[in-house]
């Protein structure tokens, strides 16, 4: 009897082996600046969010951030992926060190108003999740900077087609992570790098 | 020592039989209904039907699966304007066939409603009245 226990426990320490923590990786292209590299970081943006506040990279200096792409009208994977947002939202929730931004891409339709009560209907908290609308070129743009892919295109339902990804940016402006907003098992990972970052700055 | 060993050895076999068995049995009604409804549907209700905020409805008691069925065959057709915002509505699904829409129409009544099972003729009439707005 206590050797069949002996054997089942090894066989369950073995099975739940931790693997060695590695540091999440700096995500994108180093630039080599007068010999000194630095790591990708994101443009120089200036956006307005849900309470007509404007919205610079000052403003989330310091803050680590979640951050998304979407329209409102958009009838496939964006509401799949806010509510994704929303479960990393209750997450986050009580930490002041991270924030969350959603730009549209259709700044069109997706006004200060619109943006605020869609906000308002998420149930979130303006100051803790920011909605993000602006310049479309710009939003476009910006998109490159986190690796999502976002562009308008008459052909795909609701004129725009982007992808479903979350990325996670560091206090320093710099993509740690990210994952697939449509499938709850990769925002489960994000989960872990979330807390392994903010760890790092404990 | 080796007795409790055979006990042990014969209640696994039994437990992974018996997920075995559940696995290989408990084959879902409705696939093809669900199908539909992952593709045509989960975005906005989600898998589960919980729906996302108040933006879009949880739809796992709607009296659409009860009470309105008729209603819901000329929803999922036509759609309807969202009464939240403007730019959030519920979509209208011309390229579903009468099948498919019969298909869907049984997977929810299966899972959210009452269980009643949808004929096709019950779909082609409940289309042919629908009132267009
Ligand atoms: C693009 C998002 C979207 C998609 C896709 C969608 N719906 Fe809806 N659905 C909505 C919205 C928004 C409403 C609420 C409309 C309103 O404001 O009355 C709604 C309402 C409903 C309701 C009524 C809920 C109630 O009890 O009042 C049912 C039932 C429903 N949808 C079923 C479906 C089915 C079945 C499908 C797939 C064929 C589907 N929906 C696809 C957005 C969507």
């Amino acid at each position: 009897m206590i050797r069949t226990f002996a054997i089942c426990s090894i066989m369950l320490a073995l099975i739940s082996c931790q693997q060695e923590i590695k540091p999440l990786p700096y995500i994108g292209d180093r630039t080599d600046i007068d010999g000194s590299m630095l790591e990708h970081d994101i443009r120089p943006f200036e956006f307005v969010n849900q309470l007509g506040s404007t919205i610079k990279n000052k403003d989330v200096d310091g803050k680590i951030y979640i951050t998304d792409f979407f329209f409102i009208s958009c009838p496939t994977i964006c509401p799949r992926v806010k509510k994704q947002m929303l479960r990393l939202y209750s997450k986050v929730k009580n930490n002041e060190d991270v924030i969350l931004l959603s730009h549209t891409i259709d700044p069109k339709r997706d006004t200060v108003e619109a943006m605020k009560i869609y906000a308002d209907n998420l149930g979130i908290d303006h100051n803790k999740w920011w909605f993000l609308t602006g310049d479309k070129d710009q939003l476009l743009d910006i998109a490159d900077d986190y690796f999502v892919a976002a562009y308008e295109d008459d052909e795909a339902p609701g004129g725009f087609d982007h992808s479903g990804k979350i990325i996670l940016i560091d206090k320093e402006g710099r993509i740690r992570s990210f994952c697939d907003g449509t499938d709850p098992d990769s925002v489960d990972k994000m989960m872990k790098d979330i807390d392994q970052l903010i760890a790092t700055y404990e | 020592m080796s007795n409790n060993l055979t006990i042990i050895l014969v209640f696994c076999s039994i437990l992974l039989y018996g997920i075995f068995a559940l696995y290989s049995c408990a084959q879902e009604p409705f696939v093809q209904g669900k199908r539909i409804y992952e593709v045509n549907c989960g975005n906005c209700h989600m898998s589960d039907g919980h729906g996302l905020g108040d933006m879009y409805p949880d739809i796992t008691k709607s009296d659409y699966f009860t009470s309105k069925k008729t209603d819901l065959i000329c929803l999922i057709r036509h759609g309807k304007k969202g009464s939240v915002m403007e730019s959030v509505i519920m979509p209208a699904n011309k390229e579903l066939t009468e099948v498919g829409i019969n298909n869907l129409v049984n997977y929810l009544n299966y899972t959210w409603g009452d269980g009643s099972i949808s004929k096709l003729d019950d779909v082609k009439t409940a289309l042919a009245n629908c009132q267009k707005d």
